[in-house]
């Protein structure tokens, strides 16, 4: 056939199904899945899908590109939809053995349509492509194709893996990694939410995996199942390697608080730490005003002690010669309020194996802790057996807030001289249960509440791990960065996801469709724009990635252990 | 060039009719024909096909009689064929000018007199790689387009043995086309079905 042939032009219209791009600028070699026909910035776009592209292939979540005239617009699939161009179908549509009829009527008579929400546009021209993409201000115009997205455009989007950027997980749909951008993700505080078997705790892993590898921050890990330090055991029943199998011990040192449950596991801990009874503060018990169920009159009348006894307040308070009569006629306490603090903390807390009557008797494990942050290695509390939220919740505070002091008064040192002391390191604190130290009223008193509002001036951030983020204070879940969040189910919980997030609705029905396994929706500072993910998994492959001194360490533990029951016997 | 079918004998911008230069022998219905002018080529779909006497308003009477039914008449009657005529109709569906295909009316019919051929498959082909002149079949007035279009459909298939979907892809034109007419939408693919 000739070039002038007058059919040969209408033999490339026939194949418009299949590829027709619009602009001569734009390359789109991804398959069309339709066109864009309405919507707006604001409530999204709608789009008319192909007669070949099939609604089932359409999930929830999946990220496509709509290439504009003049701006390639990335999108999320926010809802997906049956049509039919005429009532008269729907009321006579063709039975399940008229097959030629249902071929022929679907995608046109009854046709699907794709809600798309515009997360980031990117100008076609070279300038702005390096510009990076920004959040759309505009829409494409009328009849713009929208393609599945391929590599490329995860690329444009979340940029490729290096040092900084980790790769978090792949789309469902596409082997692509999409990375977080570590730096920007430790600057500000973070969530890792799920309900519980959701897999938060590996999430959290690699996430700890990726800090510690690339060293943008140190870590701190209030490790309340003794799960991050040493190998534990995920869901399925497999042991999964700890912190400390994975970086060498210049890196990760594992305290404990219960030496002896770090033992039985014929691990040997880098540290131990007690707690002085000293260094208990009101604030403190504050917070564990409803684990230790106090009213609010015993709180203030262990203030009244405070300022009674200072630092030594409960060590006098709860001394066997006490007198309580006394002491109520001094400060004017109630009476039986400070009966009931008393009874309290001799029940809860001074009876806990790691809190000592004085910080000297504690000795310097907790000193020792912080030095090695200072020098820039990650710690990982583990709690053994203490795994209850009380101890927790006081540990966690105390150490917290000395933490906050140091580094408070390190940048404060720093901005003042301005002569080139440096400041202290970036610090992530990781919390479970977060809820609990960051709910309304407890984080407007404690130091959580603090940091997770204003320490990233101070370069100290918040991992909460929680699956009750509802519990959270919103003020606080505001200021969180990014969020990453496995199912939920609670509607109060996926609401307070979205607390501070524009255009959440759309992402709603996104967390929505998540896998109860695996998958998490990924949002806020460290990424581009919102994105479902498969987590990546926390496998050998993975230990690999991390460097050589992974490679065996089944042997280095091993080895440990043995030298570690020759220098300690059990019965010992 | 194939011999041409049959020569114009009526002509408009929409339609022309040709009567067949042999009695009974007309292009299928549905069926693509062609006028070749020297500056342009008219296309068009046969629609309709009579046969009748050569003179007008002269009916034919009837020839039967015992044993001598059908066939056997013609046979009989030798010069039937010099008396009766074959007369086909084809809607225009659009034109070739300049080499290029036009989906649209001609700025003036087929003159009457020129030879009318049918187009070969390799034409055919050509012909329905666009489905436009769906549009113009369903339009017409006074002609039985659902089932033309249906009987063409058929022929291009036939035609078009490298496209195993072209009823597929004629379908979801005539349901684009028919969006609003549900009914006759499922009159026509229905047609096409019984064709399997």
């Amino acid at each position: 056939m000739s070039a002038a042939d007058p059919f040969e032009q209408g033999h490339g219209m026939a194949r418009s199904g299949d590829e027709a791009p619009l602009s001569p600028q734009s390359s789109i070699l991804s398959p069309r899945l339709g066109l864009v026909v309405e919507g707006s910035l604001v409530e999204g776009l709608r789009a008319r899908l192909d007669a070949n592209s099939s609604v089932e292939d359409m999930r929830v979540g999946r990220f496509v590109r709509i290439a504009g005239e003049k701006h390639d617009f990335f999108c999320l699939v926010t809802d997906v939809r049956l049509s039919a161009t005429s009532n008269d179908v729907l009321a006579d549509p063709p039975a399940p053995e008229e097959g030629f009829l249902r071929q022929v009527l679907a995608g046109t008579a009854a046709y699907g349509e794709i809600a798309i929400q515009p997360m980031l546009m990117l100008s076609r021209e070279s300038q702005a492509e390096q510009e990076g993409p920004r959040p759309p201000r505009t829409v494409p115009i009328h009849f713009s194709s929208v393609v599945a997205a391929d590599e490329g455009d995860f690329e444009r989007v979340f940029g490729k893996e290096d040092d900084f950027h980790f790769e978090l997980g792949r789309p469902r749909e596409m082997e692509v990694p999409v990375v977080l951008d570590l730096p920007r993700f430790v600057e500000r505080s973070n969530g890792v939410f799920g309900k519980s078997g959701t897999g938060k705790s590996f999430l959290t892993r690699l996430l700890l995996c990726g800090v510690i590898k690339s060293g943008v921050a140190t870590n701190l890990i209030f490790d309340m199942h003794s799960e991050y330090g040493w190998a534990s055991q995920s869901e399925s029943g497999e042991l999964v390697r700890g912190l400390r199998q994975l970086f060498p011990s210049t890196k990760v040192v594992v305290y404990t608080l219960d030496p002896d449950s770090t033992r039985q596991r014929v691990v040997k801990p880098d540290g131990q730490i007690s707690i002085g009874l000293n260094e208990i503060e009101v604030e403190d018990v504050a917070l564990l005003q409803e684990e230790l169920r106090l009213n609010p009159t015993a709180v203030e009348s262990a203030s009244l002690c405070e300022n009674e006894f200072r630092s030594d307040w409960i060590e006098k308070l709860t001394a066997d010669d006490m007198d309580v009569a006394d002491l109520v006629k001094r400060t004017g306490a109630h009476a039986e309020s400070l009966a009931a603090l008393r009874r309290k903390l001799i029940a809860h807390i001074t009876s806990l194996k790691f809190v000592k009557r004085n910080v000297s008797e504690a000795s310097s494990g907790l000193d020792k802790l912080i030095a090695d942050l200072e020098r820039g290695r990650h710690v990982v509390l583990e709690f053994g057996q203490h795994r209850r939220l009380l101890p927790y919740m006081l540990v966690a505070n105390v150490i917290t807030r000395r933490i906050h002091r140091i580094w408070t008064e390190k940048v404060e040192r720093h901005k003042q001289r301005q002569d080139g002391t440096p400041p202290p390191g970036q610090l992530m604190i990781t919390i479970e249960e977060a809820h609990k130290f960051l709910n309304p009223r407890a984080a407007a008193q404690t130091i959580f509440g603090t940091i997770a509002r204003e320490m990233r001036k101070y370069n100290v951030t918040l991992l909460v791990v929680d699956q009750r983020p509802s519990g959270i204070d919103d003020e606080v879940l505001s200021q969180i960065g990014t969020r990453i969040t496995c199912q939920l189910s609670d509607d109060k919980d996926i609401e307070a996801i979205f607390t501070g997030v524009s255009g959440a609705g759309h992402l709603r029905a996104v967390l929505a469709t998540l896998d109860s396994r695996q998958e998490a929706i990924i949002l806020g500072h460290a990424v581009p724009m919102p994105l479902p993910l498969r987590i990546r998994p926390y496998d050998e492959e993975f230990y690999s990635s991390l460097g050589p001194w992974a490679d065996d360490p089944g042997l280095a533990i091993a080895r440990a252990s043995r030298t570690y029951e020759q220098l300690f016997p059990a019965d010992e | 060039m194939s011999e041409p079918i049959g020569e114009i004998v009526e002509t408009a911008v929409a339609e022309f009719t040709a009567q067949a230069y042999q009695f009974g022998q007309s292009p299928p219905f549905g069926s693509f024909v062609k006028v070749e002018l020297p500056d342009w080529t008219a296309y068009g779909l046969v629609y309709a096909i009579r046969s009748g006497g050569v003179e007008p308003g002269l009916r034919p009477v009837v020839r039967g009689r015992d044993g001598v039914r059908d066939a056997a008449i013609y046979a009989e009657n030798p010069d039937l064929e010099q008396v009766l005529r074959t007369e086909f109709t084809a809607l225009t569906i659009g034109f070739q000018e300049d080499a290029e295909l036009r989906t649209f009316l001609p700025p003036q019919p087929p003159p009457l007199h020129w030879s009318v051929h049918v187009c070969s498959d390799d034409e055919v082909v050509r012909l329905s790689e666009q489905l436009e002149y769906f549009r113009t079949v369903l339009a017409a007035a006074q002609i039985p387009a659902d089932a033309l279009l249906a009987a063409n459909i058929r022929l291009a298939r036939l035609a078009r043995a490298g496209e195993p979907d072209f009823t597929l892809r004629a379908g979801r034109e005539l349901a684009t086309l028919l969006k609003r007419d549900y009914a006759r939408l499922n009159g026509i693919l229905r047609g096409l079905r019984t064709g399997d």
